[in-house]
């Protein structure tokens, strides 16, 4: 966890995935700024120049983007809204597969279950407007058209997807953002699901569920 | 149940480390009979503090990946917190809920599902407010203000700041039976919760 985590691009000079991990907070790649976390959840950022400002970090989580874009816009894809293989996003990741489940008791009672991952696995992920691609190191790849994909949601410092069917995959981002990814792939989804008709999706955990375009309420 | 009330005390006792802790409206929760603790969700602290600080023993809902360690597997289920699955829908867990509530007691559960990001709250959880629907429990608002900035999601360390945890008014809703009409009514619902606890923030000063 991490104040990138919080912050998935720059508030200050709005580069998306901008900070990185620095000495006592992050930095931003792209202006220079850094960022650390001061009294309560106050973030400080110190400019280049020597100068501080001291926000709470609701004031600057608002300074953000209202969702990312595909990598390299401005704004929202246009060609993406059909899909498309236009990239968002990419970056190293450490993979966990759900390798199945494990039932919870108290005394003889049931209470319910829990999926039980397995190893970290180095690789990179790619998202598309079509689709979420794994290479991992070890040449095993995977690739999770959006449509299929049936849940989404970042689970501490990590982000998971429920593939249609497929047990749960966890993705922890030693070098990016555990948010920015979440909401990349929320937005990506959206954009894929108004393509193909689908509507406007309302919920992403449990499950993706939309609404079909023109429902009122 | 010889756990629950030690973590009660030992929490009361040395919170006071950390911060402050302010408690307000505990006469709204009901001494006995099937209530729904419905709060917001700012912390990891949260379900610690609400359960501490509340006069009743609350039987909380919680993500199962948190009985990953053996220790958390032996120590939940022991301070009444049961596993909801992710990324499906958990019929156990909904099971669960009536069946506590059936049985006269509390129950608890964060209805935006997952701690805020930037403290600010979230929309509801709809599987949530189905639930409400379809026990028909009067629901207890919880504001809990302040616990975002003794640990916030996005950083592992605790900072001393004041907590505010404000127990609301009972809201009632009507049983609904029929899928149909708990989807009907969920708008309302959401409308309703939601609003109070954005009251009870204010009234926090957060």
């Amino acid at each position: 966890m991490a104040i990138r985590d919080l912050l998935w691009a720059c508030p200050l000079c709005g580069s998306v995935g901008g900070l990185a991990r620095s000495r006592g907070g992050d930095a931003c790649r792209t202006c220079g700024a850094s960022f650390r976390r001061v009294s309560g959840s106050a973030i400080q950022a110190r400019l280049p120049d020597g100068r501080v400002q001291t926000r709470p970090s609701a004031e600057w989580a608002a300074a953000l983007p209202p969702e990312p874009s595909p990598a390299g816009e401005g704004g929202r894809d246009p060609a993406g809204r059909a899909g498309g293989d236009r990239l968002w996003r990419r970056d190293r990741v450490l993979a966990r597969f759900a390798l199945g489940d494990e039932p919870i008791r108290l005394g003889g009672e049931f209470l319910g279950t829990m999926e039980r991952l397995g190893p970290k696995r180095p690789g990179e992920l790619a998202l598309t407007g079509a689709a979420l691609e794994l290479r991992l190191d070890d040449g095993e790849v995977h690739r999770w058209p959006l449509e299929e994909l049936s849940a989404l949601q970042a689970s501490s410092g990590t982000v998971q997807i429920r593939p249609r069917g497929r047990p749960i995959v966890s993705f922890a981002f030693p070098d990016s953002s555990a948010r920015l990814w979440e909401e990349s792939i929320a937005a990506a989804l959206r954009v894929r699901w108004r393509g193909l008709g689908r509507g406007e999706i309302v919920e992403f955990q449990p499950r993706i569920v939309g609404r079909p375009a023109g429902r009122v309420g | 149940m010889i756990l629950y009330p030690l973590f009660q005390w030992t929490v009361r006792t040395f919170w006071h480390a950390i911060g402050p802790v302010e408690i307000r409206g505990l006469e709204h929760v009901p001494a006995s009979g099937p209530v729904l603790v419905i709060a917001n969700h700012q912390s990891i602290l949260d379900p610690i503090l609400i359960q501490s600080f509340c006069p009743r023993p609350i039987h909380t809902m919680a993500k199962s990946t948190q009985y990953a360690s053996p220790i958390m597997r032996r120590l939940l289920p022991r301070l009444l917190a049961f596993p909801v699955r992710r990324y499906q829908v958990d019929p156990q867990a909904v099971r669960n809920v009536l069946r506590h509530l059936r049985q006269g007691d509390a129950v608890g559960i964060y209805i935006e599902g997952e701690r805020s990001w930037d403290g600010r709250l979230q929309p509801p959880r709809l599987g949530t407010l189905r639930v409400i629907l379809k026990s028909g429990a009067p629901v207890v608002p919880v504001a809990i203000a302040g616990s975002y900035d003794v640990w916030p999601r996005w950083h592992r360390g605790i900072h001393r700041a004041p907590v505010r945890i404000t127990f609301g008014s009972p809201l009632r809703f009507p049983r609904l039976d029929r899928r149909r009409d708990r989807d009907a009514a969920l708008d309302d619902t959401a409308a309703t919760i939601m609003g109070a606890l954005r009251r009870l923030l204010e009234g926090s000063g957060r």
